[in-house]
């Protein structure tokens, strides 16, 4: 068996590569498949937090590439799901500690094992991200609709089409807000595929539930009727080759909804539809 | 001292615990009792525990001591034995008295002082044996006698001083450190012990301060099987006032008080003895260490960790002999890192994700979400130690 290695990466901070890691291994483990994520933000890590896992954490990382305790051991297994596995970052360390060939050799071994190797990629286009992105051979983009996410994402892509071993990559826009979008705040996310000129895999919905489930450490694909955890599930299984139609975020919803129906009775194009 | 004169009340006409207040409150109007031992004359009436106690506060809101009960009724008896008040007979109690002042300076000499034997009864117990040794302490009352053995020894100064020099007798046994207690510690102990129990104390306290010792006297026969008589009726009381203080907490608290010292020590001897390893955790050297430990930052040490500040989730701290942290403890803590199974982990408030200690590690509950305590200034703190590859936490309170 060859999983396949799967980078998570943005450029910049805080666009949600980390909670996007932890949503879409549960929800990969979910429908069956193997799944191993692994962090590679040495120093700053959080998905453990996120997968409500870092007090089982014993070795990570670093302890599996210092060679001082064996790759299986340092795997923690899910506290529901049994086909997800994490391989946590030292916190007490900094990137420098683990060297691409490192890494890729430890996501070769565990291609073996697992059908998707997620890894999680710090932010940054340094050391970490090398690191991060040598043992994938895909990646997943992840951007919000504003226009430093989109910069940073784009020079990430650039980065990304250099390398040889990345075969494919596809975007995945967070956190994007419909009201705004009608409002024209906020870039559409067609807006952001044309400027980055790449596939979409995803459009995840802004949902203050992120927050709470991120504190509570559980993945929001666990929690019931959730926007974002449907979106989630959704873009796992178009990783897994499935035909899914995108959701339509832009659906208005309450008052405006109404009054577009009217609109449509009589004839009147509504904003969006005229973009 | 005007304490020492006497003043007897004859309410034997008193038929119900009312009148027995009624005339009470009388007399005190009068201002005759005040300042004075007050010996109780009682009929065949039935006093219970709590109006024993609220005629008592009567008679210590004029500043006198209820120091002997004459009652025809055994329940009333019962009750003023469980107060640690004396129940004689007032004929009696007063030729003796008498006999014993005329034996000696009749005009300087102060007649016994009353020293509430309640609280004191399980030290007594414990240091009966040492009773023999303090003869010269025993005196006219047997009051006296618990109160010096109480204090292992106090050295009177002048009677006329009406002050007493109170010096802790050289220890005999080092180990009995915990039962000599000096004066201040005492009246400390009796502060704790006021708030259980509010109206004993409201005696106890002038009776220390008032305490004067009298020359030394031989100890006859009779006296001493007097003492013992009267020890053996006190004991007895003791074992009834468990069925009657309903309170099983301040029961407990009142037993447990003298021996706090004692059954601290205790505590430990019965889960193991000091090995080589709890020695060697005593030799090692010790790190302060006076920072907040932030999440990422590593502490190592050979020998022992002291951490004065929180440590942060995502902080480890790997020492070779115990961690202490005076502070909030959240991230990983690793005591006996080489392998010594008695490390032990302290903390004021300990929310470790994980706790190791040697080769056995334990995590933080799964259902404990807030990883980040709110600070304040209340603690719990707790002690982690291996017991047998397992790790337990105890509550420091609870020692």
């Amino acid at each position: 068996m060859t999983g396949r290695v799967i980078v998570i990466t943005s450029g910049k901070g805080g666009v949600g590569k980390t909670t996007t890691s932890a949503n879409i291994g549960t929800a990969l483990a979910k429908s069956g498949s193997s799944v191993v994520l692994v962090d590679t933000d040495i120093g700053l890590r959080n998905l453990d937090l996120l997968l409500g896992l870092e007090n089982r954490i014993v070795y990570t990382l670093v302890d599996v590439v210092e060679e001082r305790c064996k790759l299986k051991q340092a795997l923690v297994k899910d506290k529901k799901n049994p086909n997800l596995c994490l391989l946590a970052a030292a916190q007490t360390r900094d990137k420098s500690a683990v060297s691409s060939e490192q890494l890729k050799s430890i996501c070769e071994q565990l291609q073996e094992d697992f059908d998707f190797v997620l890894v999680d990629c710090p932010a940054g286009i340094e050391e970490g991200f090398k690191t991060a992105v040598s043992g994938a051979s895909e990646a997943i983009v992840v951007t919000t609709p504003e226009m430093s996410a989109v910069r940073d994402a784009d020079r990430i892509i650039g980065l990304l089409e250099a390398r040889e071993e990345i075969k494919s990559y596809k975007l995945l826009v967070n956190r994007v807000r419909p009201n705004m979008i009608q409002s024209n705040d906020m870039m559409s996310v067609e807006d952001v595929c044309d400027i980055l000129s790449s596939d979409l895999i995803g459009v995840i919905p802004e949902d203050t539930g992120i927050i709470t489930s991120t504190n509570r450490g559980e993945p929001i694909v666990n929690v019931e009727d959730s926007p974002a955890g449907k979106a989630y599930i959704n873009v796992a299984r178009r990783i897994k080759g499935e035909e899914v139609p995108f959701m339509d975020i832009n659906q208005p919803t309450g008052f405006a909804a109404f009054i577009d129906k009217i609109k449509k009775l009589f004839g009147i194009k509504s904003k969006q539809d005229n973009e | 001292m005007e304490l020492n004169t006497r003043y007897i009340i004859d309410l034997t006409h008193a038929g119900t615990p009312a009148d027995v207040v009624f005339e009470l409150s009388n007399i005190i109007e009068k201002q005759e009792a005040a300042n004075k031992r007050i010996w109780l004359k009682l009929g065949d009436i039935t006093l219970n525990q709590s109006q024993l106690l609220s005629i008592n506060s009567l008679i210590n809101s004029i500043n006198s001591t209820l120091s002997l009960i004459e009652s025809q009724s055994q329940q009333t008896e019962l009750a003023a034995a469980t107060l640690g008040i004396s129940t004689k007979d007032v004929e009696e109690e007063l030729q003796e008295e008498l006999s014993s002042l005329e034996a000696k300076d009749p005009v300087d000499a102060p007649s016994e002082q009353y020293i509430p034997m309640t609280e004191h009864i399980e030290e007594e117990s414990k240091n009966k044996d040492n009773e023999d040794d303090d003869t010269d302490a025993v005196d006219v009352n047997n009051d006296t006698v618990n109160a010096e053995v109480i204090d292992n020894e106090k050295e009177t100064a002048a009677v006329s001083d009406e002050k007493t020099e109170q010096t802790e007798s050289a220890l005999e046994n080092s180990q009995d450190k915990s039962d000599v207690l000096d004066s201040s510690s005492k009246e400390t102990c009796d502060g704790v012990n006021s708030e259980n129990t509010a109206e004993t104390t409201d005696k106890e306290i002038p009776a220390h301060n008032d305490f004067t010792a009298l020359p030394a006297e031989p100890m006859t026969e009779e006296k001493e099987e007097e003492i013992q008589e009267q020890l053996d009726s006190i004991f007895d009381s003791e074992t009834k006032l468990e069925n009657i203080l309903s309170d099983e907490k301040e029961l407990s608290d009142m037993k447990n008080w003298p021996l706090t010292k004692e059954a601290e020590d205790n505590f430990e001897i019965p889960e193991e003895e000091m090995t080589d390893e709890d020695y060697e955790i005593l030799q090692m050297n010790t790190q302060y260490h006076k920072q907040t430990v932030r999440s990422g930052q590593v502490i190592k040490s050979n020998g022992n960790v002291v951490i004065i500040g929180d440590c942060h989730p995502g902080c480890e701290i790997h020492a070779a002999g115990d961690i202490t942290v005076w502070g909030i403890l959240g991230g990983i803590a690793h005591a006996g890192c080489k392998g010594n199974t008695k490390a032990r982990i302290r903390a004021l408030t300990l929310n470790a994700i994980q706790l190791r200690i040697a080769d056995s590690y334990a995590r933080r509950p799964d259902h404990i979400k807030n990883i980040y305590v709110e600070k304040s200034n209340t603690f719990t703190p707790e002690e982690a130690r291996n017991v047998n590859g397992s790790i337990v936490i105890l509550k420091i309170n609870d020692r």
